[in-house]
């Protein structure tokens, strides 16, 4: 009986060290998470009218609209242009400072620099570079005699130059989780294969790269969070335009939600927006953690 | 050393161009070879060291060293953590640039060659497995940066893993596995580069005492069953007294005696090497002037050398002390402590100002503060420089000398322990009285 009340008392002092957890996690993660869910049932109500149960009706809408495929085409293409990129420089920039040079604590100071900024100014910096007239890279084309492009005027061109922005931010905060693995390395397996006569070429795809898989499993998520997430140098830059063509998925929600009041479509495009990343991120650990070697 | 395995073979493929024997025969090493080619693989494998130096900025961490090995050979390099050891060992082994000095193998001067090229392997004190290949991807790793065909990595793998007993665990992970298995991949890595020189650095030093103990008879009779030349640095001087063919004591980044395990035990070339050999170390006690020659400092009565080696160090290992009732010859001590290990015991000794140990068979009964006296043979009795450390041609007298001057035959030195038995004071270990072998592992 006493045994049963210490138990009994073991597990509500756990469960109350497990509380403020719940209570932030239960609010701010799946609270809104359930009500996104509902409210993508329903139609808005204007005009103090109650909302209106529609069932997938939204969801019927969205595979018919236009503007969302073009968005959803814009997203992917962003994340196929900033993930493999960001992550091949991040691993590079990691590679590079690791090693010894002088001046090594200044070099990985300033690859981590872009990561430090806020969005806003960082966008704001790339305003000035991609301005048409006075913009840095136009002045440099045009005093090596070319014709200057408007980065991000020209629809051809506008979700580079977005992609671009966004591999100079992201790389360098990526290093940083490289570098912390690469520096966990012990030595000695270096030394170990030099003594073999190990090309370093070689070295590094049999044993640096498979050691930091779970870092480039790490990364790779962030990456993909990182890049359906993006609204804030879209405002500063481009605003979605021109004709959506460097809009993208979240900010097409937030276009939604504010700018066309459509709140419960805002709600359907999320669900399915968490829907992808689940199932991404699903086959990404099952998939790639069989192969992903944990120390 | 007759065990020779077709070292030849790996070197023709990788880093000897001028070796005949490549590609001659598919028959496995690891294996005995005819004589003939035997010595002339087995002169390439020659290690010479010639006033090598390291040194970062202003600290030296080796200073102008040099020696040789010869092939086959198993050469410690033992010294306290920070005598440049480690660092001699990585010089040799490429892994470390020497500030100074040439660097020989075999007739090639690698001095600046990168590591690869050396034709040596080494086992690291942490083993450094890659954690992410299984135990036959570790052992095999190095054979396939050298391209070695699949075929013949599959056989030599089979072949090394027999040899290291580990068959059972080719599939396994390093974290999957044991201490002593650990070490053992690392071994076999070692073995199936086929590199008639193989480099240690503490391989054993992360092992409990005793697997230390297993691993170092595997170690040694690998080593002999292959003819591999070894280098083996260590702190430990069990491991150097057991395994090496021949010691090289180190401190503060110079040599300080080259020999045998006989030679550094019987005759330490310095206080130092004196004090780092053995367990108990040997014991230093200072020597006064007194009127009939140098006694031991605080203890006027009993002379232990001449005249000249006042002021000086006397030493005598704990082993070679007998101790026998005060009334018996010799110098007066007095019994601080016995401490029972067992087989013997550890008895702490104060003669005049100073503190001795003597190591005696079984578990002697002395009381604490009872009165004894000490005897060894003029031969225990090592002097040293008290400046220098080094040590001095002077010879000790027999203590035991006023009861006779002839040495104890082992019958006789039985019956003076029996009789210091009968007396009650104390019971000798009797076993050093007559017996020259040096008994360094007893």
């Amino acid at each position: 009986m006493l045994i049963h009340n210490a138990d009994r008392r073991m597990q509500i002092y756990g469960a109350l060290l497990l509380l403020p957890a719940a209570v932030l996690l239960g609010t701010f993660a799946y609270l809104p998470t359930v009500a996104t869910l509902i409210n993508s049932f329903f139609l808005p109500g204007f005009r103090g009218a109650p909302p209106e149960f529609v069932g997938l009706e939204n969801y019927a809408m969205l595979v018919e609209d236009a503007t969302f495929w073009k968005v959803a085409r814009n997203n992917l293409l962003y994340a196929l242009g900033t993930i493999p990129t960001s992550i091949a420089l991040a691993l590079g920039m990691a590679l590079f400072v690791n090693a010894r040079l002088p001046g090594r604590g200044l070099v990985r100071m300033a690859y981590f620099t872009p990561t430090i900024l806020p969005m806003i100014a960082a966008a704001n910096i790339w305003m000035f570079f991609y301005a048409p007239q006075i913009g840095l890279f136009n002045k440099l084309l045009g005093a090596l005699g070319l014709s200057g492009v408007n980065w991000l005027g020209d629809p051809g061109v506008a979700l580079t130059s977005v992609i671009v922005m966004t591999v100079w931010k992201e790389a360098g905060f990526f290093m940083i989780f490289y570098l912390a693995a690469l520096q966990s390395i012990p030595p000695e397996l270096k030394e170990a294969s030099d003594l073999e006569g190990t090309s370093r070429w070689s070295f590094f795809w049999r044993v640096t790269f498979p050691l930091l898989m779970p870092t480039t499993l790490f990364v790779l998520i962030n990456a993909l969070i990182n890049a359906v997430r993006v609204v804030d140098h879209l405002f500063i830059l481009t605003k979605g335009g021109p004709n959506n063509a460097t809009n993208l998925l979240l900010y097409y929600v937030y276009e939604n939600a504010f700018s066309f009041f459509d709140r419960t479509y805002a709600a359907t495009i999320t669900v399915v927006i968490l829907l992808v990343l689940a199932v991404v991120a699903t086959l990404k650990f099952t998939v790639l953690d069989r192969r992903t070697h944990y120390q | 050393m007759t065990a020779m395995p077709c070292l030849n073979r790996q070197r023709g493929r990788s880093m000897n161009p001028d070796n005949n024997n490549q590609g001659q025969s598919p028959e496995p090493s690891l294996r005995h070879q005819p004589a003939g080619q035997q010595r002339g693989s087995r002169e390439r494998q020659r290690i010479r060291l010639e006033a090598v130096s390291k040194q970062w900025g202003d600290t030296v961490a080796v200073d102008a060293i040099g020696f040789d090995v010869t092939p086959g050979e198993f050469v410690i390099l033992l010294g306290p953590s920070g005598c440049g050891k480690s660092t001699t060992l990585r010089m040799i082994a490429g892994l470390e640039q020497a500030s100074a000095g040439r660097i020989h193998i075999g007739e090639r001067d690698v001095t600046h060659l990168p590591p690869g090229d050396r034709g040596i392997s080494m086992v690291f004190q942490s083993y450094a497995l890659f954690p992410h290949l299984s135990v036959a991807d570790n052992i095999v790793f190095g054979l396939r940066s050298r391209k070695v065909p699949k075929a013949e990595r599959r056989e030599r793998l089979a072949r090394v893993a027999q040899l290291v007993d580990l068959e059972a665990y080719l599939e396994r992970k390093p974290a999957q596995l044991s201490g002593g298995q650990r070490q053992r991949v690392a071994l076999a890595r070692a073995i199936i580069s086929e590199h008639p020189i193989c480099l240690m650095d503490e391989p054993l030093s992360n092992l409990d005492a005793r697997l230390r103990g297993e691993m170092r008879r595997e170690i040694k009779a690998l080593q002999q069953r292959l003819g591999m030349t070894v280098i083996y640095v260590t702190h430990d001087q069990v491991e150097a007294m057991s395994m090496g063919d021949r010691v090289i004591l180190m401190q503060d980044g110079g040599i300080v005696q080259d020999g045998t395990p006989d030679e550094l035990y019987d005759r330490p070339a310095t206080a130092f090497a004196a004090g780092f050999i053995g367990s108990p170390a040997m014991n230093l006690v200072t020597l006064a002037a007194a009127a009939d020659g140098a006694v031991i400092d605080g203890e006027p009565h009993c002379s232990v050398a001449a005249h000249e080696a006042k002021g000086h160090w006397l030493g005598v290992r704990p082993e070679d002390i007998r101790l026998l009732p005060a009334d018996a010859p010799g110098v007066p001590a007095e019994v601080i402590d016995t401490e029972y290990l067992g087989a013997d015991s550890i008895v702490s000794l104060k003669v005049g100002g100073q503190r001795l140990r003597a190591r005696l068979e079984g578990r002697p009964e002395l009381a604490v503060g009872s009165a004894c006296c000490l005897q060894w043979r003029h031969e225990a009795a090592h002097f040293f420089d008290a400046g220098s450390g080094r040590r001095l041609a002077i010879t000790g007298h027999d203590l035991a000398a006023p009861s006779g001057r002839h040495r104890f035959a082992s019958g006789g030195a039985r019956a003076t322990a029996a009789t210091a038995v009968q007396d009650g004071e104390a019971r000798a270990s009797s076993n050093h009285a007559g017996n020259d072998s040096s008994g360094v592992n007893r």
